[in-house]
C-alpha cells in the first residue's frame, strides 16, 4: 500500500488521527462541513479528499506536540496602508 | 564563435558577445528559437513561443547598440541574453495559464510581470513561456494542462515541478535562463532533476508583481541557469524596491538593492558550513547523501547540524498550503470543482475544510521554527542539505521507497526543501553528478535571511572547482 508521509506516520495511531477525530469522525465531519460550505463532495472526490484531510489532521497532530508560550504569535504579514500608498 | 555555438555557454558569455559585437542580439534570438523549435517535440518544456515579439525586441537592442546610445547599451548585464518565465508570469497579451485549462480563455494580460520588465531593461529579450504544474500544485509537472514535461537528460523521466518548463528549458539548451517560482521546493526540485543551478532568494525579497499565486505567504520567485554567475547577473536585476505608485506585491519586503555579483569570486574562506542532518539524511537516498558529501567535503564542512523543529516546519508548509490555495479557488471550486485535475481538486477541497484553529497553530509554530532556525545560524552561515530524496523516477512513477515505506512520488519530492522555505531561507541548489550512473543531482546551499551572497558564493567555488557544473543535455 502506498501512503503520503503524513499518513504513513499516523497508520499505528490511526484510530485517533488528530484531535481526538477519528477516521470516522473525519468523514462525517467531511460530509457536514462540504455541505455547509457549498462544497461539492461526490462520492468520487472522497477517498481522495480524504485522504488529503487525514494527511492535515496528522500535521496538525504533530504541531500540537510543539511547546508554545502563550504570547507566541504567528507570523504577522498584514502591513497597515498609508494613505500615500493607497491606489 | 557562432550564435548555435554560444547557445552552449551561459548567459554572461552570451551578453558579453553581443557587447562586444561578435554576435548580434538577433544571431542569438533565432538560434535560440531554432533550438526550441528542434527539441521542444521530445521536451515539451515551452507552452508558448514569442517569436515575434522575441525578434522585435532583438531588433531593438541591435539597433540601440548601432546608435548614439550605444555604450550605455553595451554596459546592460544581459544584453541579447534569451530568456523564458514559467507560465504564471504574465506576458502582456497572453492568457496567464499557471498550468490549468481554466485559465485557458481568461482575458489576456495587459502587461508584463515585474519581473520579466526588470530582466528586459537589463537587456535580456523574453522567447516564451514554459510548462508547470497545474497552478503549482505538485512536483512533478505532469498535471499541467499541456501534459508532461520531459527531463532533457533522460526523456523518459520526469523533471520535477512545478517549474518543470522552467528547469528543463535551460538543461536542454533552450535558453540559459529562466524564472520560476518556489512555495514548498517548486524551483529547487526541478532544477535537481535536471541538473541546473537556481536561486530561491529569501522570502519577500522579489516582487512577484503580475505572477499568478498559488500560496501568498509562502510563494517566492527565482532564477535556474547553468551557472551561479548567471544566477548572479539575473537575481541583481531582478532585485530592489518596486515603485511607490502602480501595483505593488504587498508581500514584497521593498529592501534597497544588495548587489552580489561583485563579491561572486571570494570564495568559501571565512564562512561556517555545516551538513544538515535526521530528517534530512532519513528521508533521503544514497546517491542524495553522496552528493551532500561530496559537497560537504569539498567545502570543507565537517559538523552535522540538527535543525530543531524541521519536521514541524514542513507539516506547517502543508497545512498552510493547503488551506491558502484552497481560499484561492474557492469559488470555482464549489461550482466546477470538475474543472480541476482530480488530485488538485482532491488537495483543495480537504484545504478548504480545515479548521481554522490548525492554520493558526500552524502560523505560530512557523514563528517558533524561524526563531529555533536563527539560533542555528549564530553559529553558522551555511548550511548543507539534499535538495530532492532521489534522482528523476520515471514519467507516471506513483511510488518511491523511503526509509523502507512506499511513499506517493509527488508528497516525497518536496520532503527536503518545504522545510526550508516555509520559514522562506535564501537556498542556492547546485547540480552534483556521478552519484547515480547517469542522472544528476541537486544540493541545496542554505543561507540566514537575506544572505543570498553566502549561498551564490558556495555556489561559485564549487563550479569553479569542477566539483558542479550544469551541461546542455544531449539531444541531437
Amino acid at each position: 500500500m502506498v501512503h503520503n508521509r503524513q499518513q504513513m506516520q499516523s497508520r499505528p495511531e490511526a484510530a485517533s488521527t488528530s484531535t481526538s477525530m477519528s477516521e470516522a469522525d473525519c468523514q462525517v465531519y467531511l460530509q457536514v462541513a462540504s455541505a455547509a460550505l457549498g462544497l461539492p463532495f461526490d462520492r468520487e472526490f472522497r477517498p481522495g479528499v480524504l485522504r488529503e484531510f487525514l494527511a492535515s489532521a496528522a500535521d496538525a497532530k504533530s504541531l500540537e506536540a510543539v511547546p508554545l508560550a502563550p504570547h507566541q504569535e504567528g507570523v504577522a504579514s498584514f502591513v497597515p496602508v498609508v494613505v500615500e500608498e493607497a491606489r | 564563435m557562432t550564435a548555435t555555438q554560444l547557445l552552449a555557454r551561459d548567459a554572461g558569455a552570451m551578453a558579453a558577445a553581443v557587447s562586444a559585437g561578435t554576435v548580434t542580439a538577433t544571431a542569438l534570438v533565432q538560434a535560440a528559437l531554432h533550438r526550441i523549435e528542434a527539441t521542444n517535440g521530445r521536451v515539451n518544456a515551452f507552452t508558448e513561443v514569442v517569436r515575434d515579439r522575441a525578434l522585435r525586441r532583438a531588433g531593438q537592442v541591435d539597433a540601440s547598440l548601432a546608435s548614439a546610445a550605444g555604450e550605455r547599451t553595451r554596459e546592460l548585464p544581459l544584453l541579447g541574453v534569451p530568456f523564458a518565465v514559467k507560465n504564471s508570469f504574465d506576458i502582456a497579451g497572453l492568457a496567464t495559464l499557471a498550468g490549468s485549462r481554466i485559465e485557458r480563455d481568461t482575458a489576456p494580460a495587459r502587461s508584463d510581470a515585474a519581473a520579466v520588465r526588470r530582466l528586459e531593461q537589463a537587456g535580456a529579450v523574453l522567447v516564451g513561456a514554459l510548462n508547470m504544474d497545474e497552478y503549482a500544485c505538485g512536483f512533478t509537472t505532469e498535471s499541467g494542462e499541456a501534459g508532461p514535461t520531459r527531463n532533457p537528460h533522460d526523456l523518459e523521466r520526469i523533471a520535477g515541478g512545478s517549474s518543470g518548463g522552467s528547469a528543463a528549458a535551460v538543461a536542454a539548451g533552450q535558453v540559459p535562463l529562466t524564472l520560476g517560482s518556489d512555495t514548498n521546493g517548486s524551483i529547487r526540485v526541478p532544477a535537481s532533476l535536471c541538473g541546473v543551478y537556481s536561486l530561491k532568494p529569501t522570502l519577500g525579497r522579489l516582487p512577484r508583481t503580475g505572477t499568478y499565486p498559488f500560496v501568498a505567504s509562502l510563494d517566492h520567485l527565482g532564477a535556474l541557469a547553468r551557472s551561479p554567475a548567471d544566477l548572479a547577473l539575473a537575481y541583481d536585476a531582478l532585485q530592489g524596491p518596486e515603485a511607490p505608485t502602480g501595483p505593488r506585491d504587498p508581500g514584497c519586503a521593498q529592501r534597497e538593492r544588495q548587489p552580489v555579483m561583485a563579491s561572486l569570486d571570494r570564495g568559501v574562506h571565512g564562512l561556517k558550513i555545516g551538513v544538515l542532518t535526521g530528517w534530512f539524511r532519513r528521508w533521503a537516498h544514497d546517491d542524495a547523501l553522496a552528493a551532500v558529501d561530496r559537497i560537504a567535503q569539498a567545502v570543507g564542512a565537517r559538523h552535522a547540524v540538527d535543525l530543531p523543529l524541521v519536521e514541524a516546519g514542513q507539516a506547517v508548509a502543508s497545512l498552510m498550503t493547503k488551506a491558502e490555495a484552497a481560499a484561492l479557488h474557492l469559488r470555482h471550486l464549489q461550482r466546477h470543482p470538475r474543472d480541476f485535475e482530480p488530485t488538485t481538486r482532491d488537495r483543495l477541497l480537504a484545504g478548504a475544510m480545515l479548521p481554522a484553529p490548525w492554520i493558526a497553530l500552524a502560523r505560530q509554530v512557523r514563528q517558533r521554527y524561524a526563531e529555533e532556525a536563527a539560533r542555528i545560524f549564530q553559529r553558522y552561515d551555511v548550511l548543507l542539505a539534499a535538495a530532492t530524496p532521489f534522482t528523476a523516477t520515471v514519467l507516471g512513477q506513483p511510488a518511491v521507497e523511503l526509509d523502507g515505506e512506499q511513499l506517493t512520488t509527488a508528497s516525497s519530492l518536496g520532503l527536503l526543501t518545504q522545510p526550508i522555505s516555509c520559514i522562506g531561507l535564501p537556498v542556492c541548489t547546485v547540480p552534483v553528478w556521478g552519484s547515480h550512473g547517469w542522472l544528476p543531482i541537486g544540493v541545496q546551499v542554505i543561507a540566514a535571511p537575506w544572505c543570498e551572497d553566502k549561498v551564490l558564493r558556495v555556489a561559485a567555488e564549487l563550479e569553479r572547482a569542477g566539483i558542479s557544473y550544469a551541461p546542455v543535455a544531449d539531444l541531437d
